[in-house]
């Protein structure tokens, strides 16, 4: 899959979800089940996540 | 009831001929078919079709007379399962499934329906699963190398990392081995969808992490 899903985290940080590729769960049906209940996220192209992760703690959701 | 008997000598029901048959009917359906290759049971209007083999001590052997040749049993259809049932009535603590191999056992699933198998261990003892992993590389762009009953990875920062399961576990107390490159780490936060890993004591990322649940 080339698309991961985002939410932020109750610390204020940002959380990113990366899926198994043969789960053999949909993006959608990962995100319902992996993502803390009633938090809000979204799913982005895996270009849109940084690589660099020199101040990975500073990541935030705009 | 009518009777066809011998009692002094051999019975025999020839369907003489090329691609003649011996055809077994039961209420005017065919049953039973004796071909040139073999019986071919039908169950004629019954739903189930079963070929009952009952004694005092009953068997069902298959017999290949060419040297090297399989024996194999096959369910054919593309729909449904091929189940060897142990059945309810047999649920005493005696009750067993067991694969030999050359008149030692191999292979056994017990009253309590433990998978128990030998492979070089020396006796036929139970096999504890391992009910999920994932090895994934966690700095740059996070990815999975491979897994099996995890869904996801959630990167949660430098250094720590969540599995998420596909199927949950029944419950908490399982056993998670986890290991990285060079860092040490380990697992926190057990729950029966997830589990969070941590490398090294200050954070850091590493680019080889596998994780092994045992339950």
């Amino acid at each position: 899959m080339n698309e991961r899903i985002i939410y932020e985290t109750e610390e204020g940080g940002v959380a990113v979800i990366i899926p198994a590729p043969e789960c053999g769960l949909t993006i959608e049906e990962i995100a319902a089940k992996d993502v803390p209940e009633g938090v809000s996220y979204h799913i982005v192209d895996v270009s849109e996540v940084p690589s660099d992760r020199t101040f990975r703690e500073a990541w935030s959701w705009e | 009831m009518s009777t066809i008997k011998s009692s002094s000598e051999d019975l025999t029901l020839n369907a003489d001929g090329s691609g003649n048959d011996v055809v077994i009917q039961s209420n005017g359906a065919t049953t039973a078919t004796v071909t040139a290759t073999g019986v071919d049971v039908t169950g004629g209007v019954a739903t189930t079709t079963s070929i009952d083999v009952s004694g005092t001590d009953s068997k069902l052997n298959l017999t290949a007379t060419n040297t090297g040749a399989d024996h194999s049993i096959n369910a054919a259809s593309s729909v449904g399962a091929l189940a060897i049932d142990v059945d309810a009535n047999s649920e005493g603590s005696d009750a067993r499934l067991v694969v030999n191999m050359r008149g030692t056992e191999a292979m056994r699933i017990d009253a309590s329906r433990n998978l128990k198998f030998n492979s070089g261990y020396g006796s036929a003892a139970t096999a504890y699963g391992c009910r999920a992993w994932v090895k994934f590389n966690g700095t740059g762009a996070v990815a999975i190398n491979n897994s099996a009953n995890v869904s996801s990875i959630t990167d949660l920062g430098t250094g720590r990392y969540r599995a998420n399961f596909t199927t949950a576990m029944v419950d908490a107390n399982f056993a998670a081995v986890c290991t990285n490159a060079n860092k040490e780490g380990g697992c926190y936060s057990y729950l029966t969808t997830s589990v969070n890993m941590y490398v090294g004591q200050s954070a850091q990322d590493s680019d080889t992490i596998s994780l092994a649940i045992f339950r």
